[in-house]
């Protein structure tokens, strides 16, 4: 390692690195309309609500909504959208156009107060006119990309000093016993290879690693047996989570939707598919293909528009990823609604998965981790009103945080029963 | 005063050796290593090389066990999933549990179509939340294996339609009577079903057939007051209360309900100091008589003399009547004193016997007080036309004969003659939903199917209409049998519109909803809809026409009517239209006397009028002729077994008698001093024989056993259930009495015993488990059980102590933990303080804290908890084999412990599970660390970390933890019918295996388990109100043995919510914990049982001994 006290060598790496973080850091965060309460509140009904069938710059089974605002006045969207078949029957010019346009499909009526419209409307209008700034995007991307290469280039360097030092060992070795053989010592017997395979010392010590290299191995493998982390099994239907939950931002629990209320997320029901595929007929990779898989599963007439009368439906046979044992309890509700997790924390950036693969160990000590660390949201929600000591000793400042490990979640039958 | 020595048999009353040993160690065996391994491997004993070679085989299969790729698994969505299934969410649907006379009302869990477990439904007037052992094994016997697929001719699969048209054809052409014999029928729209089908053809006549039948009171009921009914008896309002052998809070006409209004008035807290006294007079030790303040044994042949001697002590007289005499004084003397607040009930079938109980309660004015003839029972047989049935069967008047629900080649007395009958018979059908004894003379098997895959409706008791609703769709090709009946009538209906087009036309316009749609839903929905309950029907459902005085009543009448007469559909329409007026005489037409038909309308009147006239000194005369003999034999019911129709029932098989503690047999019990006379001891076999017909079973010494009578239990001894599992037990209907009118079933003569062998491996789970009382030192510790009298009580509560230390010391001193304050200086853990969470106990204060107290008061030791727990927490059934090893798994056991007389004893019923202790000694001693305490309280148990060693259990000083010495559910990878299965019982085909509750483990070969407080429903209750964001309310998280319990003994709740329940019940006085000396700190604590008996006469034994020794 001496070969790193080379003063110039190092400054070149320090050198490097700093350069590298410093142009990571040049990012600067702008403000945006997008931390409006307003824009807030708009965002979350319009993701809960309208991205199912509409989206801010493109069509999807609805128009796209971005300048939506200019182009009706706001008495005439709330009506079109608490009940917009009403109007079409009253034959309001400018909804009869948009009912044909779509070829008759109908806008679900929503009975939202009006307030909630205009948030809607107000994220719909900064969606359109403030450009996104690439405040987290571009990171995203490239920060793995630098990396890698930064690693690349620092390991090049360092096979290069390796070989320097390994040739210069070399000749200060022959310099040193020229050396010494002038100046008439005892140069000692070199040891050959052979010798040194046969010594004890090597012998036992090689064991040794063996033996400890062994049963790491073995451990490590018996502990990562039944489980499957990366796990991306070809399903039977080509759906890309990508399409769906990134580019078209279908909120998660629109399919998955027993995730805030029972243990299981569920995987949707084909009639839920159904609820957009009726009108969209046409994937952007695929075409008709794997589409049509769902109307062969439940029965769908293509071109009467209509569901098969006594259709023998057969079930779309999905390959389940996120595998717990049996004695393992799980439910999605306690994370999702009372913890207020985001799906991506343990299931990864779904809306960039063409096709999912398990993206956490599921192990018991990522679980376990998590429950060490994560802090309960303890003011938030009044069933933890019971937990008064810890109230206590939060308001005197005895206590900064409490975690789930605090209130039992890392005892065995939290999880196990 | 001093506790009684409490003993749960024999074999601890004398402490017998072999039994200390076993109350020493917790388990009754030593290890079965070497027999396994004999068994897998080779004849040899164990030795070095098999060791090795089973060392080399379990590495091999392990090692190809774990290089085997992962499974892929599959998740298939629904393709248009229902609104109201959210998978992972249970979903309930009120329903009505109804076998025969078996009525519960009910709430059915379902996850994803499938129901796993029964609830009480608490809107029911009738079972009021409580449910019975036999209503939550029921949803088991969907899963049944042995019930028939498809329907059947002979030996042959028929198609419905086939089936259908010859049927009928064959009924056209029937060459004599058709007859419907049935089990009872408490479905109204069924009667209207069997009406429609006796119009359909001619001469059809539909029998009642119930193998254990109270006939006896319908037949009284007629005599004195020109009703056939079975009345409805509240014993909520009676505060006397003496029965006759009737066994009312465990089989006699409607348990669960009888349960819940005694209860009431058994509750003692410090504003109620108050309790009933029940007397007993029984020959064997019934459910009720355990549970009775004061039972005195009398011989079968002596019950109805004691009922005449009572009625003539209460005319002023003096009881003679030997020993009992006394007994009977006093009780006459205490009714006097509660009149119109009492009941006398006999469950003889002897109408003689009734009618003169009958003019007992109308002497003590308890009609229309604690007996209401007009809200009578929908179910009774009728014995007198069962045995014309034969009869005629026999001289070959009947030409075609449809069962239903009824197995008489199995339960008739004279089965021969029944099987000759019917082979006479051309046409036979039935719908039985297995094939049994009867099937094999059956041409047409037309399979019913099993109540939670049908539709119905039921009115068990007169004005308490319920619905029955589907809850899966039929699993096998069966079909409901009043869908057949109704196709065989010609009628195209569904069953379904059938009970609507019924409600809407009879029940609709009782209530008070503007329509139809909204009343059915909410009847639906509550599963009741009540004519005379109001308030206790959501919606209010009742109203208007029933406002005004007396109408209400004579309806009832009317409705209650077509239970026995089945009117024409001309007289039904009649009574629709005038029901208001005295049109009943028209409904009671038929077999009622012209003098009781000239009813008034005032029903006090007539009940006044006719009772007072009544014959009953013939009545008295025939019963003072009635003879005894040296030997009497008394068959009775049992919960488990019922008349034999739960025989494929392996939880029920498998749950403990109540008194005896055994299996998957039936027994003879005798009294102990009557064996010692014949020189027999315990599990001899003793040859029973009755005219001719002889079976053999074990002996069990049974206190409170008369001397002179033997027992044993009806519904045993199938020889065809279905599976071999089922055909434990002996036969003992053919010794039924036939000789009159109506089955006899106790005070049976001509009986002679023999003994033909010894040593039967009885499977009785008595003196399993027992908890050692013995103290380290061999001294004696506090008592398990605590009892007090009543007037203790009341001086107690009222301030004044009685001056015993012991049966104060759960509250007074303040042993308690869950108090705060004086147990402290005693405190001392192995963890002494704990750097994180301080003291031990402070650990507890700062969420939940999980407690659970149980009232011994209330506990009636009926044994719904037990099967409730099991089928809620995947409990395996382990066979008979297996349990007469101390194998048992229940989570939950029953002890019960006699006490004082060994031949009169009193009884308790202790329920006994994992008492969570805070200072567990189980978890000390795990060496994996895989049972220990929660921060709330909980002690836990990882199955998946338990590695076998068995030291927790070793260690439990309530010996409540339980090894899976076998895979009895299959939960391993190595499917079933491998050695590691237990080939008693098997739980592990995938049909049985639907029933398992898929948010409780099921548990593998080799780890431990025990009572978790149904963690899994505290976590649901806890993350229900995290949703919603709130506090968790008191009482919204509940056990399984909780809701189960008819007796609502068992409370379970948060010991630092000083609010709830839970924790008025540790305060209360009464409240002690068990072992309290060694300082486990347990989670559970009992509350002290109250016996109904003055002070002075606790010196109990000597009054006992006068009673006991005839």
């Amino acid at each position: 390692m001496k070969i790193l006290c080379n003063t110039k060598s190092r400054i070149a790496g320090l050198l490097l690195i700093l350069l590298t973080f410093l142009a990571l850091q040049t990012n600067s965060f702008a403000q945006t309309p997008r931390e409006d309460p307003v824009y807030l509140k708009g965002e979350t009904i319009f993701k809960a609500n309208c991205t199912s069938c509409h989206k801010v710059h493109d069509k999807l089974v609805g128009p796209a909504l971005a300048g939506v605002y200019d182009k009706y006045d706001s008495e005439w969207l709330y009506s079109w959208i608490k009940n917009s078949q009403a109007m079409v029957e009253a034959g309001d010019p400018d909804a009869v156009k948009i009912f044909n346009e779509y070829n008759g499909s109908v806008m679900t009526a929503f009975n939202i107060p009006n307030e909630e419209i205009d948030a809607v409307l107000q994220y719909i209008k900064v969606e359109t006119e403030v450009p996104v700034v690439a405040d987290g995007g571009p990171i995203g991307e490239n920060a793995p990309q630098e990396g890698s290469q930064m690693a690349i280039f620092l390991a090049i360097i360092a096979l290069i000093l390796l070989a320097i030092m390994f040739i210069l060992n070399r000749v200060t070795g022959t310099l040193n016993e020229l050396v010494r053989e002038k100046m008439g010592m005892l140069v000692p017997e070199k040891w050959t290879f052979g010798d040194l395979m046969k010594s004890k010392k090597v012998i036992t010590l090689a064991s040794l690693a063996l033996i400890i290299f062994v049963g790491y191995k073995t451990v490590d493998n018996a502990q990562r047996l039944g489980r499957q982390q990366n796990y991306q099994p070809a399903q039977p239907i080509k759906f890309s989570h990508e399409l769906h939950a990134g580019i078209n931002e279908i909120e998660c629990q629109y399919c998955h939707a027993g995730a805030a209320k029972g243990k299981s997320a569920m995987i949707p029901s084909a009639n839920v598919c159904m609820n957009c595929h009726k009108a969209i007929k046409e994937g952007p990779k695929y075409g008709t293909e794997e589409i049509a898989k769902i109307y062969n599963a439940i029965g769908w007439d293509v071109e009467n528009q209509a569901y098969i009368e006594g259709y023998e439906q057969k079930p779309i046979e999905w390959i389940r990823i996120h595998n717990l044992p049996d004695h393992v309890y799980f439910s999605h509700a306690q994370h999702v609604t009372a913890g207020q997790l985001e799906c991506q924390t343990c299931h990864g950036e779904v809306q960039e998965m063409e096709e999912v693969y398990q993206y956490s160990s599921l192990g018991m000590g990522w679980c376990v981790n998590c429950h060490r660390n994560t802090e309960v949201d303890f003011k938030g929600n009044d069933y933890y009103q019971i937990y008064e000591k810890f109230h206590e000793q939060m308001k005197s400042g005895e206590m900064k945080k409490v975690t789930v490990e605090d209130i039992g979640g890392v005892e065995c039958q939290k999880c196990h029963y | 005063m001093k506790q009684p020595k409490y003993w749960k048999g024999y074999e601890e009353l004398q402490n017998d050796t072999k039994f200390l040993k076993q109350k020493r160690s917790e388990f009754s065996e030593d290890l079965p290593l070497l027999t396994e391994i004999k068994n897998v491997v080779s004849e040899q004993q164990g030795s070095r090389r098999d060791f090795l070679k089973i060392m080399g085989f379990s590495t091999v299969a392990a090692t190809i066990a774990a290089s085997c790729e992962i499974p892929v698994k599959k998740a298939i969505p629904y393709l248009d999933k229902p609104e109201t299934i959210i998978p992972g969410i249970a979903t309930y649907y009120a329903s009505s549990y109804i076998n025969g006379s078996d009525y519960c009302s009910i709430l059915v869990k379902t996850r994803e179509g499938r129901p796993i477990k029964i609830e009480g439904n608490k809107l029911s007037g009738i079972s009021q939340g409580g449910t019975s052992a036999r209503a939550q094994a029921s949803v088991v016997s969907l899963y049944d294996g042995a019930r028939l697929r498809y329907a059947k001719k002979g030996a042959e699969k028929i198609s419905w339609e086939d089936a259908d048209r010859e049927i009928m054809s064959a009924l056209r052409g029937a060459n004599g009577q058709v007859v419907l014999l049935s089990d009872s029928i408490i479905s109204p729209s069924t009667r209207r079903v069997i009406e429609e089908f006796s119009a359909a053809y001619n001469n059809v006549k539909h029998v009642v057939y119930e193998p254990i039948s109270n006939a006896g009171i319908s037949e009284a009921n007629q005599r004195t007051f020109g009703k056939k009914v079975i009345p409805s008896y509240d014993f909520g309002k009676a505060e006397v209360i003496v029965s006759f052998g009737a066994d009312f809070l465990n089989t006699w006409v409607s348990p669960v309900e009888f349960t819940k209004q005694y209860i009431k008035n058994r509750k003692v807290s410090k504003d109620h100091p108050k309790m009933s006294k029940h007397w007993q007079f029984e020959s064997y030790m019934s459910v009720t008589g355990s549970n009775a303040d004061k039972r005195v044994t009398i011989k079968p042949s002596e019950e109805g003399k004691a009922v005449v001697a009572l009625y003539k002590a209460l005319q002023g007289g003096s009881a003679d009547l030997g020993t009992a005499s006394d007994a009977i004084n006093k009780a006459a003397l205490e009714l006097k004193g509660a009149q119109g607040k009492s009941l006398v009930v006999s469950g003889s079938n002897d109408p003689n016997v009734q009618q003169v109980v009958n003019a007992i309660n109308e002497m003590l004015g308890n009609y229309n007080s604690t007996i209401n003839l007009d809200a009578p029972y929908g179910a009774g047989g009728d014995d007198k036309a069962v045995q014309q049935l034969v009869a005629d069967m026999n001289s070959g008047k009947v030409g075609a004969v449809i069962l239903y629900n009824v197995n008489p080649a199995y339960s008739y007395p004279k089965a021969e003659e029944f099987k000759a009958g019917l082979q006479k018979v051309g046409l036979t059908v039935s719908f039985n939903e297995r094939e049994d004894e009867t099937s094999e003379f059956i041409t047409y098997k037309c399979p019913d199917s099993h109540y939670l895959e049908s539709w119905n409706d039921a009115e068990p008791k007169g004005g308490y209409f319920s619905l029955g609703q589907p809850t899966i769709s039929p699993l096998f090709d069966t079909r409901q049998a009043q869908q057949s009946l109704l196709r065989w009538s010609g009628n195209q209906a569904s069953y379904y519109n059938y009970i609507k087009s019924y409600w809407s036309s009879k029940l609709y316009p009782k209530s008070n909803f503007k329509n139809f749609q909204a009343f059915w839903d909410a009847a639906l929905h509550d599963g009741v809809f009540e004519v005379n309950a109001p308030e206790k029907t959501k919606g209010n459902l009742v109203g208007g026409m029933y406002n005004t005085a007396g109408g209400g009543i004579v309806t009832q009448a009317t409705e209650t009517s077509e239970v026995e007469t089945i009117p024409s559909i001309e007289a039904h329409v009649h009574a629709d239209a005038e029901h208001t007026d005295g049109s009943h005489e028209h409904e009671l037409e038929e077999g009622t006397t012209a003098a009781v038909a000239a009813t008034t309308e005032t029903e006090d009147a007539e009940t006044a009028s006719v009772g007072g006239g009544s014959d009953v000194s013939s009545a008295i005369r025939a019963i003072d002729a009635t003879q005894g003999g040296d030997i009497e034999l008394v068959l009775y019911e049992n919960t488990n077994m019922g008349d034999g129709r739960y025989a494929n029932n392996p939880f029920l098989q498998e749950n403990p008698d109540n008194i005896t503690k055994v299996t998957w047999d039936n027994v003879l019990a005798v009294s102990k001093k009557f064996a010692d006379s014949k020189g027999w001891i315990e599990k001899d076999i003793i040859k029973v024989t009755k005219d001719g017909y002889s079976v053999e079973l074990p002996l069990i010494f049974q206190p409170g056993q008369k001397e002179g009578t033997i027992s044993i239990a009806l519904g045993y001894g199938r020889t065809k259930s279905g599976s071999k599992f089922g055909e434990s037990g002996v036969n003992v209907f053919p010794m039924v009495g036939t000789g009159n009118d109506t089955f006899g079933y106790s005070g049976l003569t001509g009986v002679t015993l023999e003994k033909v062998g010894s040593g039967y491996p009885l499977a009785q789970t008595q003196i399993h488990h027992t908890i050692d009382d013995t103290g380290a030192l061999g001294n004696e510790r506090d008592g398990i059980v605590l009892e007090m009298s009543l007037d203790e009580y009341k001086a107690k509560v009222e301030g004044k102590h009685s001056g015993d230390a012991k049966h104060s010391h759960g509250s007074d001193d303040g042993h308690g933990h869950g108090e705060e304050g004086s147990h402290d200086e005693h405190f001392f853990t192995l963890y002494g303080e704990d750097p994180v969470y301080g003291s031990h106990t402070d650990d507890f204060k700062k969420g939940h804290h999980w407690g659970m107290a149980i009232d011994l008061n209330s506990c009636i030791g009926c044994g719904a908890c037990v099967v409730a727990c099991n089928v809620e927490n995947n409990v395996p059934v382990v066979g008979r084999n297996e349990v007469f090893r101390a194998h048992e798994m229940h989570w939950m056991r029953i002890d019960r412990y006699y006490s004082g007389d060994d031949e009169n004893p009193e009884v308790t019923y202790m329920p006994m599970m994992c008492q969570h202790c805070d200072n567990a000694p189980c978890e000390n001693v795990c060496p994996v660390a895989a049972t220990n305490h929660s921060s709330e309280g909980l002690n836990q148990m990882a199955y998946n970390r338990c590695i076998g060693t068995r030291y927790c259990a070793n260690n439990c000083p309530f010996k409540v933890r339980r090894f899976n010495w076998y895979d009895y559910q299959s939960a391993d990878s190595f499917y079933k019918d491998s050695i590691f299965d237990n080939d008693d019982w098997s739980q592990t085909d995938d049909l049985t295996r639907m029933v398992l509750n898929p948010d409780v483990t099921v548990r593998s070969r080799g780890v431990m388990e025990k009572c978790s407080f149904c963690v899994q429903n505290i976590q649901e209750g806890k993350l229900e109100a995290k949703k919603a964001g709130r506090k968790l309310k008191d009482g919204e998280v509940k056990t399984a043995c909780q809701t189960s319990c008819p007796a609502e003994a068992i409370v379970f709740g948060d010991m630092n919510d000083k609010d709830s329940e839970l924790s008025k019940m540790f305060a209360d006085g009464r409240s002690y914990d068990l072992l309290h000396e060694i300082h486990v700190l347990s989670s559970v604590k009992y509350m002290t049982k109250v016996r109904n008996r003055p002070a002075e006469v606790a010196a109990h034994t000597e009054e006992h001994h006068e009673d006991g020794h005839s």
